[in-house]
């Protein structure tokens, strides 16, 4: 079937007309909001309701991926906020403060809203009764994947999170936020920054971290220390090459005393590259470790930093 | 200790230092500009480039374009600058920069870049499309994937390379110490055709719940090739033949009743013979299709029937589903519930012997099921558009049905 000359031209601007200008205001029912919390992760959140009391909403993950299961609200393409699915089995009770109004990014219909709502009641009280197509989709393993890396995740890290007291304008991306249990930004070593996000992989962390590191405290050279909640089962590393460090091919390798405790697979390493890492917390006890970015010809370790893990208290 | 290289994470950063040509083509549409002249053949290629490797990486790029619902193209290389491929990208972009803006816009609050979220999505198209336009292929895959990632945690099976999601790509090997795939597709794909003697018809129609029972039966099977001496192959060693032997046992099926067989190409071999029944790409049209599918399913599940005749009726139904979802050119507006129809109707029905083999029903109960499915489906059709049910179905209807050779 042959392309019309001006069919691209017509979807162009078509797009500049679905591109418009959204709205801002305080959260309530009904708005999509991206958080910066869950900025990793291609994901929406949707509000679904409000506490009389203490300032909390109620929202759910949401995205664009074409699968929807069970516990899943799908809204479709014409219908506003459209397409996209509500994954209401992460629901959780957000402090409002996370919710900004800068980043509101949409709105759902009230009949989307209410609908979203029912799934969330039925999942807790576990009367769910699945459609039959639904349930081909529980058991499709890309949507299995795709719900363990994107929806659950993002519930685990809004819940970990706290909202600031205060927020300037204008000071910078991750202003407005002190994290109390997942992110420590910080540049450490000689050339590879580590983000470290601290949270139990199993479920969402309940116990907050004693110690808060603020973002954007940076402390080159001096051993980053990570604190880690008791009972957590797994630490996750964001490994990210620095800028300085020329492209090639090599690995990264956790180091203790001495012993070689993790190293990744060779690979193609170029400034900025980023490695997330998931090891269980019995791999990596408390203690002192380096970090190292080691070369495939052989060779000392073109770049080392120290990371210091301990439990929390 | 384990790695997670999730689907936009390292591509994303990869992207993030050698391209921005998305993330500025999404905030130029915010500003409500368009791309100049000098931009727009960039923008075009890396979206063409991106689409291209995904077909590559899904082993589509040798399959019909008709599996993803173009039509009318042999291959993706036809039609140079106007072909199947340039047909797909326009779609591709409407999915993407049309349908699904907001959501880019909305991570643009948050993310400097978002061409990895493009990519994502180019996935996420291809992924939708071809469950769409080829049911069949995409069933099959679902449960062998299910199938080797289940003797992987088992500890029997190793990825040696490639994706560890399971991908066409992944190298796979019974001992972690073999290096490279045994060159012996010729054997594997023997063996693995004559797994579906067994496993067909539930490979396709055991659905849901019950999908788990095929991919438990497929995982007891992945060890006759060890047996025979293949310790190591790719996945696309195993799909590729067994995807081709389901298509060409399906063909065979409707060929007994309609003929018209085309020759068949490459190594996918796929029933060239133009049908009656095509989908419909429409929103709304999917949309009641899919309402239809599931409401004769949810039917089925509350009625009145002993097991084994609601087990044959959800084997036919799944039979039926399939055969109006599948095909390989366009269809008229409007087309899906009369696809439905004329597949449960008398004019289209595949010849029964063929289908009681092929189906494991016994042959005298077919002409009782299509019925009970039939009006099933009209009772549906009038629940979704507000029509009349065209007739009841009376429990003694289902009584009489029920009371067939169960024991069969």
């Amino acid at each position: 079937m042959p392309i019309e000359e001006d069919a691209r031209e017509r979807l162009l601007l078509t797009a500049r007309e679905r591109a418009r200008a959204l709205g801002s205001g305080p959260p309530e029912p009904g708005d999509l909001f991206v958080l910066r919390a869950t900025a990793d992760l291609p994901v929406e959140w949707a509000v679904l309701d409000r506490r009389a009391e203490g300032g909390e909403l109620l929202a759910v993950p949401a995205d664009v991926s074409p699968f929807a299961g069970s516990a899943d609200v799908e809204v479709p393409a014409m219908a506003p906020g459209g397409p996209l699915c509500l994954r209401c089995r992460f629901g959780a009770w957000l402090d409002a403060g996370l919710f900004e109004p800068g980043l509101r990014s949409g709105a759902l219909a009230p009949e989307t809203v209410a609908e979203a709502r029912r799934q969330v009641q039925q999942v807790e009280a576990g009367t769910l009764e699945p459609s039959s197509l639904a349930e081909e989709t529980d058991a499709d393993s890309e949507y299995r994947d795709w719900i363990r890396e994107a929806p659950e995740r993002a519930r685990a890290l809004a819940l970990a999170v706290r909202p600031a007291v205060a927020r300037e304008p204008g000071s910078g991306r991750w202003e407005g936020y002190r994290l109390a249990a997942m992110f420590a930004v910080l540049a450490i070593g000689l050339g590879i920054w580590v983000t470290a996000l601290r949270r139990d992989l199993a479920a969402p962390i309940v116990v907050p971290l004693s110690r808060e590191v603020d973002l954007g405290e940076k402390t080159r050279g001096v051993p980053v220390l990570l604190e880690v909640p008791p009972g957590a089962s797994h630490i996750e590393l964001v490994l990210v090459v620095d800028a300085a460090v020329p492209a090639q091919e090599g690995r990264f390798e956790i180091n203790a005393g001495g012993r070689s405790v993790w190293r990744s697979d060779l690979m193609r390493l170029a400034p900025r590259d980023e490695l997330r890492v998931i090891l269980r917390r019995a791999l990596l006890p408390d203690g002192e470790y380096h970090i190292r970015i080691l070369p495939a010809a052989g060779g000392p370790a073109l770049v080392e930093s120290s990371l210091g893990i301990r439990t929390a208290k | 200790m384990s790695i997670l290289d999730f689907p936009w994470g390292r591509k994303r950063q990869t992207v993030l230092e050698t391209s921005r040509v998305f993330t500025d083509h999404v905030r130029l549409l915010t500003q409500g500009r368009l791309l100049d002249a000098g931009g727009l053949e960039p923008f075009w290629g890396a979206l063409r480039a991106a689409l291209r490797a995904e077909l590559r990486r899904r082993g589509l790029w040798e399959s019909p374009p008709a599996y993803l619902g173009i039509y009318g193209w042999e291959s993706w290389e036809a039609g140079a600058g106007q072909g199947a491929l340039e047909e797909l990208l326009c779609e591709c972009y409407s999915y993407i920069f049309v349908l699904r803006l907001r959501c880019l816009q909305a991570q643009l609050k948050v993310k400097p870049n978002i061409d990895g979220l493009v990519f994502l999505n180019i996935r996420h198209f291809l992924h939708e499309r071809q469950k769409e336009h080829d049911p069949v292929g995409s069933q099959v895959f679902e449960v062998l994937r299910s199938a080797v990632r289940a003797a992987i945690a088992e500890g029997t099976l190793h990825v040696l390379e490639g994706d560890e999601g399971i991908r066409n790509d992944t190298l796979l090997s019974f001992s972690p110490a073999a290096r490279s795939p045994v060159a012996k597709r010729e054997e594997i794909a023997a063996l693995v055709t004559s797994w579906n003697d067994e496993l067909l018809p539930d490979l396709v129609t055991l659905r849901g719940q019950r999908q788990e029972e095929v991919v438990l039966r497929l995982r007891e099977r992945l060890p006759d090739l060890q047996g025979r001496g293949l310790t190591a192959f790719s996945f696309k060693d195993l799909i590729d033949p067994l995807k081709a032997d389901v298509r060409r046992r399906w063909a065979a099926v409707l060929d007994q009743s309609q003929g018209e067989v085309a020759p068949q190409r490459g190594e996918e071999e796929r029933r060239s013979r133009v049908r009656f029944v095509q989908p419909d790409p429409r929103i709304e049209e999917r949309q009641l299709f899919r309402r239809l599918v599931e409401c004769v399913l949810n039917a089925l599940r509350r009625l009145d029937t002993n097991e084994k005749t609601r087990e044959y009726l959800v084997t036919l139904w799944q039979f039926v589903r399939l055969q109006a979802a599948e095909g390989d050119e366009p269809a008229p507006p409007g087309s899906r519930f009369e696809a439905l129809l004329r597949e449960i109707g008398d004019e289209e029905r595949p010849s029964l012997r063929w289908l009681a083999e092929q189906l494991r029903i016994p042959r005298e109960r077919l002409p009782g099921l299509y019925e009970v499915l039939g009006t099933l489906l009209k009772r549906c059709r009038a629940a979704n558009s507000g029509q009349a049910a065209v007739k009841a179905l009376s429990k003694s209807s289902i009584q009489d049905l029920g009371a067939g050779s169960d024991a069969h």
